[in-house]
């Protein structure tokens, strides 16, 4: 198997995005046949780390060695003709194209100058067989009309097409159903042992990590702070490493004293959720945790009236709300802080100031004019409860870090007093310092009798904060499971 | 400590980046000057007020095309609506109108074509650039329908040239420049120091955050469109009255004035994004340069030229072409 012949190595690589130091000083080594595993928090550097290696991101600086040779790919297909293949978290794919015509893509097989599609499919065919992730895929479907599975499972295959000698994989199984898993970790298994295949292996699943790899490498805060050999792997200690602290004094104490319910959706149905009943009480912080594209966000986004609803009632302390609106959500004090920032939370060209009164701007600043000063002071108080870092209240918003951007965000709900909090992931691309800062912050808000709904895709997070948890399988609610009832046994079978 | 590094590099007087800012202005006076030294009959009172006078079409319209692109959306059709409602007002002047009701009449006629255009974006879907290229061509077809391709004129009472062609304040301030600056006060307060366009702004900068925040998206998105049809409006109302007749084409040709002005005024203040000031300073610069070409007795041909590389240079200094480095020692 494995020998000291280092096959990838990147040294002292560094990438900055936005002012933000994403890669910072990065040495690590694959060797010849090895399984190298890369743990770590959402935002610790690792997928970034990856896609420096071959060439998706251009590195600030640093160096990159292929069979001990310095290599500067340019891109991912350049990377892939040498031999170093990636698998993306979220593949991208040619949304028009059937599978087999996207694994093939850009070496299409031709006869008489046309592509011979009849080849095309067959040739992907046999490689289904080669690597039998899901033996029933059908490769005739189009991209556009794919799960997030599907797409993983054509980009996995259109990698292995190239037969590379090293494969890198980013979160492959974060979309499979656990049985693809399964039959994935055991082909990446039989390609190291039979072909010698060197693997990067990127999870969040420990057991995985932990069953496949030779070694794990954890990255923290954009560095790698450590290597553990198989022998010595030993989940508290490997959990230790990635927040730096134990994790029952990462998170807050749990709730107390629970009061009244605050809100309640009672069976609520629409095209991708099926007879949803949820409730959230006075002081507790209610986590849901469901596998990516289990209706989490749907959840969410229909509460505070941004999904279209079929069936179902919304209840705000007691009272039947008549419809479901964000404007009359906003009024009940009922404030959603939304997955994916960029997108959906943040206004990217505006300034720190802008973003931070823009949701309350009638409540904050009565009448027609905005009086800027005002604006400032207020805009200046929020900044210092929140603890958010920036030169200046004018600055653009997209020149701060992930944490910072996220303070602002919940900030900019939190001027008007809360009743009940929805969070959706709020903790991707934050740091750990900063993610500790929000729990405390949820914290708080239960312990004056709010109520905190929390989505999250980090299972430790919601193991560590929730009172209570509702899991999720394909937009049901598979389970709810009580303060004692929580852990990563109980979670992990009723999603799965 | 990353967040310290950051801060350190932000508070520094960054000159590059002032200049950028606010290169525009600098351009408009630098041209003066040169305009004023090579070209005698450039800084006189006569030929100021001449190119007040210019601006103030091309200006109003471009603050109405802004609030269009404010909201994220674009308008074609403003230029030629104007040259109808332009139709509408003379046909009805020569035939003996009150010219009060006529301009009222046009305002209405105006925002009703706005709220069209907003109906086929908003509601149906269509994007702006093709919803707004088609009621541009039914405005055209409308026009040579009625004017049969020739141009309308006849009896009007004096009073209608007030708008465009008479002075006031010793004479110097034409009437249709008065609109123009109270159009941009108006506006410029309305964009920068009000809620309405704060979030006007937002439901162009990020509709799905603006939808997240509780922002009426469809309602301002509406208010943006529309904006730039009134604009057209109260332009074609100074257009009566200059030329007192219609021509058929009179309209039209305004798109290609306009358009370019308001996307030269996104190099000003906010680099990369309309802003009202912006506009205004570049309807400015576009006027000067036309002006000051004629007095320098250049051959007309040669404004389309100069136009279009003031353009290209000033848009390029903010691309951020050739800011962006590849390899080199890391920020730390």
């Amino acid at each position: 198997m494995s020998n000291n012949n280092p096959i990838l190595k990147g040294e002292s690589l560094y990438k900055r995005f936005e002012g933000v130091l994403a890669v910072n000083g990065i040495c690590s080594t694959l060797y010849e046949g090895d399984i190298l595993g890369l743990i770590g928090e959402n935002g610790a550097g690792k997928s970034t780390y990856v896609r420096l290696l071959v060439g998706e991101h251009i590195k600030d600086s640093g160096k990159v060695f292929y069979c001990n040779r310095e290599v500067n790919w340019m891109d991912t297909y350049e990377a892939l003709i040498d031999g170093v293949g990636l698998i993306h978290q979220k593949p991208t794919l040619v949304p028009e194209l059937t599978a087999a015509e996207n694994i093939f893509l850009g070496k299409e097989f031709t006869a008489k100058g046309l592509v011979d599609d009849s080849k095309v499919l067959k040739k992907a065919e046999e490689l289904l067989i080669k690597y039998p992730i899901n033996p029933s895929f059908d490769l005739k479907l189009i991209a556009r009309e794919m799960s997030a599975g599907q797409r993983e499972i054509t980009e996995i295959l259109k990698v292995l097409s190239f037969n590379p000698k090293v494969l890198i994989l980013d979160e492959p199984t974060a979309s499979l159903t656990e049985d693809e898993s399964k039959k994935l970790i055991s082909i990446i298994k039989k390609l190291n042992k039979e072909d010698g295949l060197s693997v990067i292996f990127i999870s969040h699943r420990m057991e995985e990590v932990f069953n496949l790899c030779t070694r794990i490498e954890v990255f923290r805060n954009a560095k790698s702070v450590g290597i553990v050999k198989k022998e010595d792997f030993d989940r508290n200690k490997i959990i230790h490493m990635i927040i730096n602290r134990d994790l029952s004094e990462f998170y807050p104490e749990k709730a107390v004293t629970i009061g009244k319910c605050l809100l309640e959706a009672k069976g609520l149905c629409s095209e991708d959720l099926k007879d949803i009943n949820i409730r959230v009480n006075a002081g507790e912080i209610v986590g849901i945790y469901g596998l990516s594209g289990a209706g989490m966000t749907e959840i969410v986004e229909s509460i505070f009236g941004l999904r279209k609803i079929d069936k179902g009632t919304l209840h705000i302390n007691g009272q039947e709300l008549k419809s479901i609106k964000v404007s009359q959500l906003i009024n009940k004090n009922v404030f959603l802080i939304p997955e994916d920032r960029d997108i959906k939370g943040l206004f990217t060209k505006f300034t720190v100031r802008e973003n931070m009164t823009i949701s309350h701007l009638d409540y904050l600043l009565p009448g027609f004019l905005i009086n800027k000063w005002k604006e400032k002071s207020i805009v200046k108080r929020g900044i210092k409860d929140f603890g958010v870092v920036c030169a200046d209240i004018n600055q653009e918003m997209h020149s701060l870090s992930g944490g910072n951007q996220q303070k602002v965000v919940i900030a900019k709900w939190l001027f008007k007093d809360c009743n009940v909090l929805i969070l959706d992931d709020p903790t991707v691309g934050v740091d750990i310092g900063t993610k500790r800062e929000i729990y405390l912050m949820l914290r708080k808000l239960t312990n004056k009798g709010k109520g905190v709904i929390m989505v999250s895709s980090e299972i430790l997070e919601i193991i560590g904060l929730a009172d209570r948890v509702y899991t999720m399988r394909e937009g049901s609610i598979s389970s709810e499971l009580c303060v004692n009832e929580i852990n990563q046994k109980n979670i992990l079978e009723n999603v799965l | 400590m990353t967040d310290n590094v950051l801060k350190a590099g932000i508070k520094k007087t960054n000159i590059p980046k002032m200049l950028r800012k606010w290169g525009l202005l600098l351009g408009l006076i630098l041209l003066v000057l040169i305009f004023s030294l090579s070209a005698e009959r450039f800084l006189t009172v006569m030929n100021i007020t001449n190119i007040l006078r210019q601006a103030s079409i091309i200006g109003v319209m471009a603050l109405g095309v802004t609030f269009a692109l404010m909201v994220g959306d674009f308008d074609l059709s403003f230029a030629t609506l104007a040259g109808l409602l332009n139709v509408i007002n003379i046909i009805l002047i020569i035939n003996g109108w009150n010219i009060l009701l006529v301009f009222v009449l046009t305002v209405l006629i105006g925002v009703i074509w706005g709220l069209l255009n907003s109906f086929l974006i908003v509601k149906i879907g269509i994007h702006a650039f093709i919803a707004t290229l088609s009621t541009m061509t039914i405005a055209k077809g409308i026009i040579y329908w009625i004017t049969r391709g020739k141009t309308i004129y006849g009896q009007y009472p004096e009073i209608l040239t007030v708008i465009g062609r008479k002075n006031i304040i010793f004479n110097v301030l034409p009437i249709c420049a008065l609109i123009f600056i109270v159009f941009a006060i108006v506006t410029y307060i309305l964009a920068d120091h009000t809620k309405t366009g704060r979030y006007l702004y937002s439901v162009g900068g990020n509709p799905e955050a603006a939808r997240f925040s509780g922002i009426r998206v469809g309602f301002y998105r509406v208010l943006g469109i529309t904006a730039s049809s009134f604009c057209a409006s109260i332009a074609a109302i100074i257009l009566t009255s200059k030329l007192t007749s219609a021509p058929p084409n009179a309209g039209e040709g305004y798109l290609m004035s306009v358009i370019p002005v308001v996307f030269l005024g996104t190099v000003f203040l906010k680099p990369g994004s309309v802003n009202i000031a912006g506009t205004v300073v570049a309807t400015m610069l576009i006027a000067v340069i036309e002006n000051g070409l004629i007095m320098m007795n250049v051959p007309f041909y040669f404004k389309y030229i100069v136009h279009g590389t003031v353009i290209i240079i000033a848009i390029a200094s903010i691309t951020g072409a050739g800011r962006k480095k590849i390899g080199g020692p890391p920020l730390v």
